[in-house]
């Protein structure tokens, strides 16, 4: 079956089936990236209506089978929910309240049935403000998967298919990335180019591509000595088409799982950043900073205020972690059949 | 000596995995007796159980979703169930392994020598090993096995060897304990002709010193006969035939195995009939047929007698066992399709459709001044319609020549001249135009096809680049795939539906797309079981006939490409050593190389396989980094003499047609050959 | 070999050069350590500032000066304490090694151990409860897995290990007693984290290497399994843990920023979140050489290792 086809906005069966498991997780859009690199599609790319059955039907077998992986699409599709329909939950139940809302007199109180998780030092429903903060984590994450696996994957076909100089050149670069601090290099992008959520997800997707970029070249390299790549260009295909068309399709499965990783590399990241005095900045809140702002109030009744974005934090990443590792299981022929 | 006592007995064993396709039984109570002195060859194609029931002998099939049931007796000992400690004991001592790839099976990071020391103290109470001792056991075996420089070998690590050279590591490994029972799974397998003839020489030593039994696991009726008492034919897991070798080869009476043996290419027929088949693929182990399990693919299949209850193995002849039900009925009928004569000799003095000459190809080493001397000064022509077979060991340059000839690499130098084109300068536009008069099939059916496109996408891909429509293209697809066999309707389903044979066809139907005129095939059936092969050999010589094609046929195995071939050049180390039509080289061979590869190759046939003069080349293939100076062949050359290390000999015309690159040429002397 | 190491090292300062430049230069354009006296009543303040920092120059010429010393292993002064770059560094380094050296060691046997373990006893309870767990390791931010483990060990049960709630983290202590008490958790942290990591990688590759063809022919021929394991697969597997070990030792030396800075170790860490703040390039600079060397450093030695143990593997 070819994931990158289930993008090609071609509706049908098989594409829901496709996006199912994978939408919930997100990684699924670095598919796009990888066929978007791709040479012209031919004309008998439009073979769609076929159902890619057996080969698909064996991956979603061994997704499947994959419990902890299935537990954690569950939870992330709910906290995806819920951060995002924040703004309808608060316009139609009174479980949400307005992002920022504050009540002084109230001041800090622990969790009660009318604030789940309390409230903090301004009396703010700490429930509501972690859901609005969740979706500035989430955002923050897919965005980066989806930019540094855009970039990864680029660097690593072209310095993987054509080699020579173009390997030297690109892989020297990737070196290079790869010794500055990133923090040093976060830090000061962030100091030059303020701490908007768009900087941050740029800048950290500038420094998270290299890991992928150099499991692509891998890939590549190898899929590159393949006959079927021979018979390509026997048949007289040229290069881009190629990569697009033959050698991409064959690597999404690594690209997918470092595409989770990279997820999660955001995700803690942005955090660290945010504790350090580096991450967005208010009116944005994420949970870094919820954390770093709590961070004063550990050893006192209001230790609760580290907990609940701390977990959050946790949650989110290990789910994003576990379906990483279904991902994997399921891509790999070897894994328990 | 088959009547030594018996050593080994194996009685109604299974093995069973559970799968999520449901059980799927690998061995289906298989039984036999190994007698010690015996040799035993159990032959089957892939998946048809012979490796599982020989691991399952030894206890090495475990884990939680496999079940072992029967019995197995060495030397009166039950091991099917006994404790592990137990068959610990028994494992390297009293029956040892011989694994398929040597490179694989000695772990790399520990030296060879230590390997074999292990598999001494092992088995040694601990009071009582003596490391000393064991070393110069590992000397001596080294030395027994043919290791030149044993002491100094037994300090190198696996890599460090050549593959001949390991897999006789591997067997004096295993005779380290002069174990009663040697169990060969594929020994020879992975190895080029020459070396297989080395190792078999090593097993046919041991057989006359020792009274070790040997139990041979192979799918090559060839080496078999070559070395085996009794054979034992599986298929689908379950014994179907069982007799000495002598009968077998020359009355085998399962429908498989005549099926089997008429659909082999034999290196001592000539070209010009076609291969008996055995039509469709072996079963789903899953989804085992009632009855037969060969029923389906049976010519003789009788409904409601093979495909009732049980199938009893009746003794035909004492000590030959069939599992038939029909066996009195059809042993006079023939079971496969007949063999159908072809015109044997064919015209070949058509024009040349391909042309090279001088043709040179080095492959520089990163980092280094030093290249891969892959092709040097290679000249031949392909007349028009014809098939030129190109044989060699591996590394010998032939895979080199494919991709050069369609221009996938780059010469260093030389022409080369394909339908009036000349290839190597070919403008970009000439170069599509190229793409659809020369084309090439590969080895590798699981690697050949891009496991994410649809059928339908990879025979259609050489049509969409040529810009050919859409409309046109299925049209086309179908047609193509129809010409090969496969079901026109099935462009929609992707590659890993298929089965290796299949495969196969998919890759052809490809090349042929575009109506070349010329097709290479790299090795196009190696992969392939017996019985399928013989499928696409026939499809191949059809096609050839029914377009006019012209093949240049890459293979490693005389024997198909003397049944496939009109003229053939052998290769040694990227050069051409030997090129003529094929009845004369084959017949005649004058070249030292090509004597010694034909005399390598077995014949499944015991009597003329026991009888023939067989020549072994000492040592192994030279690095084409650093080939020997003047005849590349000098160093492994039964007849060299001082002048061929420094003079390289021309290839020139020994008699019209056939040429040879010797200071020596004709019929080596008598006595420098074995047996 | 050699001529391999000379190449790299050749190779290095290459990459050493460039990250310096990309460091200062950006250190220059982004911060200005001046800009607070932008304010001072002495307009002339500012200006007397730059001169002396040397910042009226341009930014090329600063830079090629600061290589120009650099060279010689003079990295100056910082801008903020005045003292030498280099004395500042090896101090820091000093308590970063208190920290590194025992979680480093007591991860590479945990890791080991638990990896070993897990891959011999693939699906078992103790499996699950380990990938759990590391699971659980590799998902927790690091600070707040810091100050919840203070949260715990501090205020939640008080006086374990000699912590009563007045207890604040600053420094290692002196003696070796207080030592353990300040280091207790912060290794605690960094262990769980590597641990995480490393066991998960060793328990794939030793899951790897099990269904392998050798280690099948060395139970044919009747090896027991505990040398199976031991000696036939560990060699094998102790390669990829030991280069991956040697390449995270390279970069943890910057990494550490956050536990430090949670419990107040003056460490690498520290130093350079201070010189971040107050936009002391010469500081920061000699940061970023500084831990690129170590990068650098210990993925050739990753190299070497690999070389060494594997004797596959030719270093050209």
């Amino acid at each position: 079956m070819s994931l990158g086809r289930d993008y090609s906005g071609i509706p049908g069966e098989d594409r829901i089936e496709a996006i199912d498991p994978l939408a919930a997780g997100a990684p699924a859009e670095p598919v796009t990236s990888g066929s978007s690199i791709g040479g012209p599609r031919g004309p008998e790319g439009g073979d769609l209506s076929v159902a890619p059955r057996s080969q698909w039907f064996l991956f979603r077998r061994r997704f499947l089978r994959h419990r902890p992986a299935i537990v954690a699409i569950v939870v992330l599709v709910l906290l995806l929910a819920l951060c995002f329909g924040a703004g309808l939950l608060e316009r139609f139940t009174s479980l949400v309240a307005p992002q920022g809302q504050q009540n002084l007199e109230l001041g800090a109180v622990g969790p009660s049935g009318a604030h789940w998780f309390g409230t903090d030092q301004l009396g703010r429903d700490y429930f509501s403000e972690m859901l609005y903060a969740g979706r500035t984590s989430l955002l923050i994450g897919l965005v980066v998967a989806l930019l540094s696996t855009v970039i990864g994957t680029t660097i690593g076909a072209i310095a993987g298919y054509f080699g020579g100089i173009y390997d030297q050149i690109l892989m020297r670069l990737t070196d290079l990335f790869l010794v500055l601090p990133s923090l040093i290099v976060l830090a000061l992008a962030l100091r030059y180019f303020g701490g908007s959520v768009v900087v941050i997800e740029f800048v950290l997707a500038a420094l998270f591509w290299m890991g992928l970029a150099r499991i692509v070249r891998a890939q590549v390299r190898s899929i590159k000595e393949k006959e079927f790549i021979e018979a390509a260009r026997a048949g007289g295909a040229s290069s881009w088409r190629i990569i697009g068309r033959h050698v991409l399709p064959n690597c999404i499965g690594p690209i997918v799982v470092a595409a989770t990783l990279a997820v999660v590399q955001a995700i803690l990241v942005e955090s660290a950043l945010s504790y350090l005095g580096y991450g967005v900045r208010p009116p944005a809140t994420s949970w870094g900073s919820m954390l770093s702002n709590a961070k004063g109030y550990f050893g006192t009744d209001q230790a609760y205020l580290i907990w609940f974005p701390g977990l959050a934090i946790l949650i989110t990443v290990l789910c994003v972690n576990f379906i990483g590792d279904g991902l994997r299981d399921a891509f790999d022929p070897k894994s328990r059949i | 000596m088959s009547s030594g006592e018996p050593i080994l007995e194996v009685r109604d064993l299974s093995v069973t995995f559970a799968t999520d396709d449901g059980p799927l039984q690998a061995v289906d109570r298989l039984s036999y007796t190994l007698r010690r002195g015996q040799s035993l060859a159990i032959v089957g194609e892939s998946g048809s159980g012979k490796s599982v029931s020989s691991l399952a002998v030894l206890g090495l099939v475990s884990g939680r979703r496999t079940t072992v049931t029967g019995s197995v007796r060495f030397d009166g000992t039950e091991l099917v169930g006994a404790p592990e400690r137990q068959l610990r004991e028994v494992r390297g001592r009293g029956i040892s392994m011989v694994f398929q790839d040597a490179l694989t099976s000695l772990n790399p990071v520990l030296k060879v020598g230590h390997q074999i020391a292990e598999s001494i103290m092992v088995h040694q109470p601990r009071a009582e090993r003596d490391a000393a001792a064991a070393r110069r056991r590992v000397v001596e075996l080294l030395d027994l096995v043919g290791i030149p420089d044993p002491v100094g070998r037994a300090e190198l690590y696996p890599h460090e060897f050549s593959g001949g050279q390991r897999q006789r590591a591997m067997i004096a490994m295993a005779l380290a304990n002069d174990p009663a029972v040697l169990l060969a799974d594929e020994p020879t397998t992975a190895l080029d002709v020459t070396i297989q003839a080395q190792v078999l020489d090593v097993f046919e030593r041991i057989q006359q010193r020792t009274d070790t039994a040997l139990l041979l696991i192979t799918h090559d009726l060839g080496v078999v006969a070559g070395v085996a008492d009794e054979v034992l034919v599986m298929y689908a897991g379950a014994r179907v035939e069982q007799a000495d070798a002598g009968s077998l080869y020359e009355r085998p009476s399962h429908p498989y195995t005549r099926g089997l043996l008429e659909s082999l290419p034999r290196l001592d027929r000539p070209r010009g009939t076609t291969l008996g088949r055995i039509p469709g693929q072996p079963p789903a182990l899953t989804h085992l047929p009632a009855g037969c399990s060969f029923g389906p693919r049976c010519t003789a299949f009788r409904p409601g007698v093979c495909d009732a209850e049980e199938i009893p193995t009746v003794e035909i002849a004492p000590g030959h066992l069939v599992r038939c039900v029909r066996i009195d009925e059809i042993t006079d009928e023939r079971a496969t399709v007949a063999s159908v004569e072809r015109s044997a000799t064919r015209v070949i003095d058509a024009p040349p459709l391909v042309r090279v000459h001088g043709l040179v190809k080095e492959f520089p080493i990163r980092r280094s001044r030093d290249v891969v001397h892959a092709v040097t000064d290679v000249s031949f022509e392909v007349p028009m319609g014809t098939t030129l077979g190109l044989v060699g060991e591996s590394g010998c340059g032939k895979s080199t020549v494919a991709r050069l000839l369609l221009r996938l690499i780059e010469a260093t130098d030389g022409v080369i001249e394909i339908d009036g084109m000349d290839v190597r300068s070919l403008s970009a536009r000439d170069l599509r135009r190229f793409r659809g008069v020369a084309q090439i099939v590969f080895q590798d059916p699981y690697a050949s096809l891009n496991p994410r496109l649809t059928v339908r996408s990879i025979v259609g891909e050489p049509l969409a680049l040529a810009g050919e429509p859409r409309s046109a293209i299925d049209g086309r697809v179908a047609e193509l795939l129809d010409l090969v066999g496969l079901d026109p309707r099935s462009g929609n389903r992707y590659p890993h539906e298929f089965s290796g044979g299949q495969r196969q066809r998919i890759g052809i139907a490809r090349a042929l797309a575009r109506d070349p005129r010329l097709v290479v095939l790299d090795e196009p059936v190696s992969a392939l079981d017996v019985s399928i092969q013989a499928g696409v050999v026939n499809l191949l010589t059809d096609l050839q006939e029914r377009l006019g094609l012209t093949f240049v046929f890459i293979a490693h195995d005389l024997a198909v490409v003397r049944h496939i071939s009109d003229t053939v050049a052998v290769m040694y180390l990227g050069h051409i050593v030997e090129h003529g039509p094929a009845e004369v080289l084959y017949e005649d061979p004058a070249h030292p190389y090509t004597q010694a590869l034909l005399s390598a190759n077995n014949i499944p046939d015991p009597i003329i396989e026991r009888a023939r003069r067989r020549i072994i080349l000492e040592g192994d293939v030279p690095s084409p980094v650093t080939p020997p100076t003047g005849c590349v062949f000098h160093t492994r050359c039964p007849i060299a003499e001082p002048r061929c290390a420094i003079e390289e000999p021309p290839l020139v015309e020994h008699t019209p047609g056939h040429r040879v690159a010797c200071h020596h040429p004709g019929p080596l002397p008598v006595d420098i050959s074995r047996r | 070999m050699t001529r391999f190491i000379l190449r790299r090292i050749a190779y290095s300062f290459v990459v050493l050069l460039v990250a310096s430049a990309v460091t200062f230069i950006g250190i220059s354009i982004v911060a200005d350590p001046t800009a607070r006296l932008a304010q001072n009543r002495d307009p002339m303040a500012r200006a007397r500032m730059r001169q002396e920092l040397g910042l009226d120059k341009p930014v090329i010429q600063r830079y090629g000066k600061w290589l120009g010393s650099a060279v010689t292993g003079d990295f100056g002064r910082s801008w903020q304490k005045k003292d030498s770059v280099i004395g500042i560094l090896m101090n820091a380094m000093k308590y970063t090694a208190w920290l590194v050296i025992p979680g480093f060691i007591i991860a590479a046997v945990l890791a080991f151990a638990i990896g070993t373990y897990s891959a011999i006893r693939q699906y078992s309870a103790g499996d699950y409860f380990f990938t759990g767990a590391s699971f659980v390791g590799i998902s927790m931010p690091q600070f707040w897995f810091a100050l919840i483990l203070i949260e715990i060990f501090v205020f939640t049960i008080p006086s374990a290990f000699g912590m009563d709630p007045y207890f604040r983290f600053i420094g290692i202590g002196d003696t070796l007693g207080d030592r353990f008490k300040y280091l207790f958790l912060p290794v605690c942290v960094l262990v769980v984290q590597i641990v995480a990591e490393w066991s998960r990688y060793h328990r794939a590759s030793m899951l790897d290497i099990l269904p392998s063809d050798y280690i099948r022919s060395a139970h044919a021929r009747g090896v027991p399994k505990r040398t199976v394991v031991l000696k036939h697969a560990t060699k094998n597997a102790l390669v990829p843990l030991i280069v991956i070990m040697a390449i995270d030792a390279g970069l943890i030396v910057g990494g550490l920023v956050v536990t430090e800075q949670v419990f107040s170790i003056p460490g690498m860490g520290r130093v350079f979140v201070e010189a971040l703040e107050y936009g002391d390039a010469p500081m920061l600079t000699a940061w970023v050489v500084l831990t690129a060397v170590a990068v650098v450093l210990f993925n050739l030695l990753a190299d070497i290792i690999n070389a060494l143990l594997d004797p596959r593997v030719r270093l050209a």
